[in-house]
């Protein structure tokens, strides 16, 4: 009996969370300077003039590709779309962006890639196509967004073996694979279609 | 010849002896018959020989007849010379003849037998005539005549000669008649000597036919009496009285050998049944002494458990006793018991309060983990925003560099932010381990409560039932004490019954003892019949 007691200290509200950093407070020290280091580090890397072009990274199948943020629209989270019967399964469906129906493609049949699981969080990666001064916001799936970065197109290497040669527009040394954007709009799952209505905006 | 055999052997032995009896008399009669007859012829040649020695008194008769005329005395004779010739006759031919001249009484007499004496009648015939002849002469002659005497002389001759011839005829009828008499005595004799004969065979017969089978009747009665039932059965010889005792003397002896048998059989199962007797009485005799040593034990045991029970009672006098203090020390376990489980139960509600509190504690923590959740969605959404501004930027070519930056330092801060929401996600983690053992650790604590509070509870029940139990111990220990007076006077009772049971034992051992020696004797008697009756041979 006493030893049950001795074990079970008596309930006192968010005491468990508390005695953890009371436990150990240079877990709470070492957080705060990681902070004061990474304050520091952001001012100093703001300094200097970013080289090339932006380029927004995210994932897809285990691979980071990137695409320039030139091409983009905007970035949204993809929580559903409605798949489109009939087409090819190069389009994954459409998805409704502030009551605008916008087409979705999917890149992981592009590029050849496995599927992810249905349930999985996505991410649509809108592209803006400015060739017939209509905008056309056609959206990739993304299975996580990363960072922006700046690549440098001298830098770019040629193509890899094992991709789709006429979407990739070139390889970073970091093996970050920067798609073309004019060249996915180019999709034949795009070309017969009706022209898209004139969007409201 | 058969046939009169059979017949003879069908005859009954009384007629047997009627028919013999019959036959001898029927022999002595014919034997009378012959004698008779003899007899007579005896008696006639006996008159016929008076007859012939007559004649020579009749020729003296007619001499002296003669004589008497001549000397003038009296007339010529004339009836004697005719009665000569007329006996000569009846001599000769037979025929009757006078025997008294005076009664004229005549017999018949039978012819001359033999040629002899007829020839000798035929002489004297022949000198009868001769003589009247001489007679008629001499009185034909004068009285003076001379030659008178010379007659008379002649007729003396004659008349001697007669007289011999007489004689003669005499002696030859007494010598005839004396061969008859020979034969006839010589018949007899025969006759005589036949019957006798007759007789020895019948005799012989007759013994043969009843003395042989008597004998052989005797000898089987002597076998018999000897004990030898096993001789053969006698033939039967004949339809008469001999043969019915015959008969009867096998039916006698078949009837005896079956009488033998049973008598023999029924002796042996006697025997076998005493014997049978014999053992049981010896069985019994056994089992009356097993049975009195049985009562002897059973008396000694019964007064042991009289012993013992007088000790149970004492000892049952004071386990009551025990049981009453075990009773008292009862309940105050019981009320211990009761005190531990009122302690539990204290322990039970402080558990529950514990477990409670860190339910509580639980909930709580999961309210701290949606609000660390809603800062990281806020942090992703201003990640997002980051982005979005960033491209913003990048459309507004060199106007919007400044504004990249800017956008680059927010996605930096909701990197930091998802960094922050990550280690307190962490941190909630670990403090919903500890919780989470502090649950498992509470739950224990209960169940431990809970199985010393069964155990109390059953320790409670069972020094409630142990309580009961001694009471009960306790009401059944006087009971015992109760039953246990009562069966020391039923046991006194018993031992009264086993003493009269030993005595009747005793008597009973008296008795099957008398018996043993009765069926001993049985025994003995059984076999003196059995001896007796090997006597007899089957």
């Amino acid at each position: 009996m006493s030893a049950i007691n001795d074990s079970m200290p008596p309930a006192t509200g968010d005491c468990g969370a508390l005695s953890l950093f009371a436990a150990d407070g240079s877990a709470a020290a070492a957080l705060l300077d990681r902070r004061a280091r990474r304050l520091a580090a952001a001012r100093a890397a703001s300094a200097g003039k970013p080289v090339g072009i932006a380029v927004l990274c995210f994932r897809i199948a285990d691979e980071t590709y990137a695409i320039a943020l030139a091409d983009l629209v905007e970035v949204l989270p993809l929580p559903t779309w409605t798949p489109v019967p009939g087409v090819p399964r190069e389009l994954l469906g459409v998805t409704n962006v502030r009551g605008e129906i916008r087409p979705v493609l999917n890149l992981h049949v592009m590029l050849g890639l496995p599927e992810p699981d249905l349930t999985a969080r996505a991410w649509g990666v809108f592209l803006k196509d400015g060739g017939d001064g209509l905008r056309r916001e056609v959206g990739v799936r993304a299975e996580s967004l990363e960072n922006i970065r700046h690549v440098d197109p001298a830098l770019l290497t040629g193509q890899a073996d094992g991709l789709p040669r006429h979407l990739v527009a070139g390889i970073t040394p970091e093996t970050l694979i920067l798609l073309d954007a004019r060249r996915i709009l180019a999709a034949g799952v795009l070309q017969d279609r009706r022209p898209l209505k004139e969007p409201r905006r | 010849m058969s046939a009169r055999y059979s017949l003879w052997r069908s005859m009954k032995l009384r007629h047997k002896f009627n028919l013999v009896a019959s036959l001898f008399t029927l022999v002595l009669a014919g034997l009378i018959g012959v004698n008779v007859v003899a007899i007579q012829s005896q008696k006639a040649s006996t008159i016929a020989t008076d007859v012939a020695g007559r004649q020579r008194m009749l020729t003296q008769q007619y001499l002296k007849e003669v004589m008497a005329a001549t000397l003038g005395v009296a007339p010529a004779p004339a009836g004697t010379l005719d009665s000569l010739k007329v006996n000569l006759a009846a001599l000769t031919v037979g025929g009757p003849v006078a025997i008294d001249a005076e009664s004229n009484d005549s017999r018949d007499i039978p012819p001359a037998p033999t040629a002899e004496i007829r020839a000798r009648l035929a002489e004297q015939t022949v000198l009868v005539r001769q003589l009247e002849a001489a007679g008629q002469a001499y009185f034909a002659m004068p009285a003076t005549d001379g030659r008178r005497n010379d007659r008379l002389k002649e007729m003396l001759t004659l008349q001697q000669r007669l007289a011999v011839e007489a004689d003669q005829v005499v002696r030859l009828y007494d010598r005839h008649t004396e061969a008859k008499v020979d034969t006839a005595i010589a018949l007899q004799v025969a006759a005589g000597l036949a019957a006798a004969l007759i007789g020895i065979a019948i005799s012989r017969l007759i013994s043969r036919e009843i003395a042989d089978p008597l004998a052989a009747c005797a000898e089987a009665a002597h076998q018999i009496a000897l004990g030898n039932l096993h001789i053969e059965p006698l033939p039967t010889s004949s339809q008469d009285e001999v043969g019915v005792l015959q008969n009867a003397f096998n039916e006698m002896l078949a009837s005896m050998r079956e009488i033998s048998l049973q008598t023999r059989t029924v002796c042996e199962s006697l025997t076998q049944a005493v014997a049978q007797i014999l053992a049981s009485t010896q069985e019994q005799a056994a089992g009356t002494k097993q049975q009195a040593a049985a009562v002897q034990q059973i008396t000694s045991t019964v007064e042991e458990i009289s012993l013992s029970g007088k000790q149970v009672a004492e000892r049952a006098r004071e386990v009551a006793g025990t049981a009453e203090a075990v009773a008292t020390s009862g309940n105050a376990g019981l009320q211990a018991v009761r005190d531990a489980s009122a302690g539990m139960e204290a322990i039970r509600e402080q558990a529950e309060t514990v477990a409670e509190n860190v339910v509580t504690l639980s909930e709580r923590t999961q309210a701290v983990g949606e609000i660390i959740a809603t800062v990281n969605d806020i942090a992703e959404q201003s990640n997002l925003v980051a982005l979005n501004a960033a491209i913003e930027a990048a459309d507004a070519r060199e106007e919007g560099r400044r504004f990249s930056v800017v956008a680059n330092e927010i996605k930096n801060l909701a990197d930091q932010a998802k960094e922050a929401t990550a280690q307190v996600r962490a941190i909630l983690e670990q403090t919903q381990k500890g919780i989470n053992t502090s649950v498992l650790l509470t739950e224990e604590a209960l169940k431990r409560v809970e199985v010393g509070r069964e155990r109390t509870s059953v320790s409670e029940q069972v020094i409630r039932q142990m309580a009961n139990n001694i009471q009960e111990s306790l009401h059944a220990f006087q009971q015992i004490v109760g039953a246990t007076n009562q069966q020391q006077i039923g046991l006194e009772q018993v031992t009264q019954a086993l003493h009269e049971i030993r005595h009747a034992s005793q008597q009973n051992a008296t008795t099957t003892a008398q018996l043993e020696k009765a069926s001993i004797e049985l025994t003995q008697l059984g076999r003196q019949l059995s001896k007796a009756l090997e006597k007899y041979r089957l």
